[in-house]
């Protein structure tokens, strides 16, 4: 873990420059007391603070100290990728496609890339939670969902 | 009015159609994500909350309430069965609820952790009933000082004790402050961090970092976990314990309430450690504590028990001084703004309905629990046969729906992509989630209290230990911060000792 500790340390000493900068654009002082910087420049000095903390801590650490970080395999890595690939493809197509059609391909896609189900059985889970989730939330709840290229 | 009688109030109100529906989906739904390995408390909380937009607060939180005990009952049942805790307050029921499932006696180990479950649940209802409203009353004398030093206490607590490290806990919870300083600055109306971006105007939505780090982080996180469940396959039928059981458990009921209940008051020590130490003080108090770990009753009885009456004592810190002690309750607070409602001293004295309504309907809750968990066990037993890869692709479709739900915006879906990915690092990373989350809610709160504060003195900082309350709290917060590095050196101190100690024999 020392290596992901310094390299996360890193990535939030960056973050709280960013914030300390940012808030030194808002507002110092407003009539009643502090400004709206006064929150972001503090909290990004704190996490400044505790990055410096987190990279001394690992640096002082032995290698093999607590354990290094656990990388997926390759397999699994795949997966979780396509996973989060497949949830961008879905916000992407929503609205145009429409959500019981984005939906039921979701699942399918994610049900048959995951499972050792048939195909069929795949299909069926998906298409029955697609109507589900249409069901529960447009009908019983209320909730306007995008039609898309289906008449609905 | 007496507490009886808003108590009478609150049973009239919670009996009514709409909030026994409420009731019951949520003792069902949290018994399902009690049972089934994978999905915690908080991330169930988050997919319910925009099921709960249509209803009223009432109902919301007695769903969302319903949702977090019952999960503590549904966790026993894979405990038992597989040797594999549900979520995490069920972890030490494996240890004698397996082998007694190995043993022959798997109903009888069901039974006792619904039974207990049930016995130390109620017992913390009537806790918070006895509790909440004379702290409420103590807490509405807060100024602005004390509020920003409760809150830094209810951050401090939570981010000492999740994780193993106090500087990530610390790191994760100013992410969630940073947040939630996004958006339009509610005191002085400037716009920040918003970079001319209309949708971050009204800040970043909780619901969409909840659902995103609790729910799609937890389920990319699985995928790298093996999830084949081998069921044991145990004789399910007498389901009730025998009465040598229940004699052995007299008074571990109220050993597993009294610890219970008072852990889950304290915030930030939750369900999971109060059934760690509630086992460890049955054992300790037992007259048989080498049998602990071979399948004895009272092993099941005091964690099942514990975890249930934590989740009750929980809810005090939260009505009384909206101060959420987990990430679930953290879920639940910001559910609760979301509504409409701020919790806090003011609760009990602003909406007095709401909140006794509330705390009538974890009564019936518990004895719908008791129902569905005796009778039904062997049904719920059956879902663990559901591949686990099956749930994950529904789990992130309802998370997707529940977001969008938000604001019909697809934005909100960005968000909570990018945050379940957030939520899969830090997992990797080793930080932990929830503080962050209780940053997102609590931010606003504190950031009003300090520049109210700080306005009040005229800038003057030493407000927060002038004040004696004020002082107080923030002692308490630093001593629970540091906690973890003080037990650290009292242990080599300890230890050192002992290994003089044992110099000095040889």
């Amino acid at each position: 873990m020392k290596r992901a500790d310094m390299v996360s340390a890193v990535f939030f000493l960056v973050l709280a420059a960013f914030a300390i900068h940012e808030a030194l654009g808002l507002p110092k002082f407003e009539s009643f007391g502090p400004g709206g910087d006064f929150a972001p420049f503090w909290l990004g000095v704190t996490l400044a603070f505790l990055a410096l903390l987190l990279a001394i801590s690992a640096l002082r650490r032995p290698a093999d100290a607590s354990g290094d970080l656990s990388m997926p395999s390759r397999e699994a890595l795949v997966k979780i990728v396509s996973m989060v690939v497949a949830l961008c493809v879905y916000a992407l197509v929503v609205e145009t496609v429409g959500y019981l059609l984005s939906t039921f391909l979701f699942l399918a896609f994610l049900l048959l890339m995951l499972t050792r189900l048939s195909r069929l059985g795949n299909l069926a889970i998906a298409a029955g939670a697609a109507l589900f989730f249409t069901a529960l939330f447009s009908w019983v709840l209320g909730i306007p969902l995008p039609h898309g290229i289906l008449p609905m | 009015m007496e507490a009886a009688q808003y108590i009478m109030m609150g049973f009239s109100n919670a009996i009514t159609p709409l909030n026994l529906f409420a009731c019951f989906l949520g003792v069902l739904a949290g018994t399902l994500v009690g049972v089934l390995p994978g999905l915690g408390p908080s991330a169930g909380i988050a997919i319910l909350i925009p099921v709960t937009y249509k209803l009223g607060p009432t109902p919301a939180l007695i769903m969302m309430a319903g949702l977090y005990y019952g999960a503590m009952y549904g966790g026993s049942t894979t405990s038992i069965l597989v040797n594999l805790p549900g979520e995490a307050a069920s972890v030490m029921t494996c240890l004698d609820g397996y082998q007694m499932a190995r043993k022959g006696r798997a109903g009888a180990a069901l039974g006792m952790a619904a039974i207990s479950s049930f016995i130390a649940g109620t017992l913390g209802v009537v806790g918070l009933m006895l509790l909440a409203p004379p702290l409420a009353d103590f807490a509405v004398s807060f100024g602005s000082a004390e509020y920003f030093a409760l809150t830094i206490l209810g951050m401090s607590v939570l981010t000492g004790i999740t994780g193993d490290s106090v500087i990530k806990g610390l790191i994760s919870a100013a992410i969630g402050l940073l947040l939630a300083t996004v958006g339009l600055d509610t005191v002085g109306q400037g716009a920040r961090f918003t970079f001319g971006y209309w949708a971050l105007m009204d800040g970043i939505s909780f619901i969409s970092v909840a659902v995103g780090l609790f729910a799609v982080g937890e389920v990319l996180a699985s995928v790298e976990e093996s999830q084949e469940v081998s069921l044991y396959k145990a004789k399910l039928s007498g389901l009730l314990p025998n009465l040598q059981d229940f004699l052995a458990c007299r008074w571990t009921f109220v050993r597993a309430f009294l610890i219970g209940f008072f852990m889950g008051v304290v915030p930030g020590h939750g369900a999971t450690i109060s059934a760690f130490l509630a086992y460890g003080i049955e054992k300790r108090v037992s007259k048989h504590p080498e049998l602990f770990g071979t399948g004895v009753i009272e092993g099941v009885a005091a964690p099942e028990g514990a975890n249930n009456a934590a989740s009750a004592g929980a809810m005090v810190p939260l009505l009384t001084l909206g101060i959420p002690g987990s990430g679930a309750t953290a879920v639940m607070l910001g559910a609760l703004m979301i509504h409409g409602l701020r919790p806090g001293p003011l609760l009990f004295q602003n909406n007095p309905e709401f909140v006794w309504t509330v705390i009538a309907s974890m009564y019936i809750g518990n004895v719908m629990l008791l129902v569905l968990n005796l009778p039904l066990v062997p049904m719920w037993a059956q879902l663990l046969r559901i591949p686990y890869r099956v749930l994950i692709p529904l789990v992130l479709a309802i998370s997707f729906i529940g977001v969008y739900a938000v604001d019909n915006s697809v934005f909100e879906v960005w968000v909570t992509i990018v945050f379940g990915v957030v939520g899969y690092l830090a997992r990797k990373f080793g930080y932990p989630c929830a503080p962050m989350v209780m940053g997102l809610v609590l931010g606003p709160v504190m950031e009003g209290a300090l520049r109210q504060a700080l306005a009040l003195s005229h800038g003057d900082i030493t407000v927060f230990v002038t004040r004696p309350l004020s002082a107080v709290l923030l002692v308490i917060a630093m001593l629970s911060l540091f906690s973890p590095l003080l037990r650290t050196a009292w242990d080599r101190a300890t230890g050192k000792s002992e290994a003089a100690l044992g110099q000095s024999e040889s």
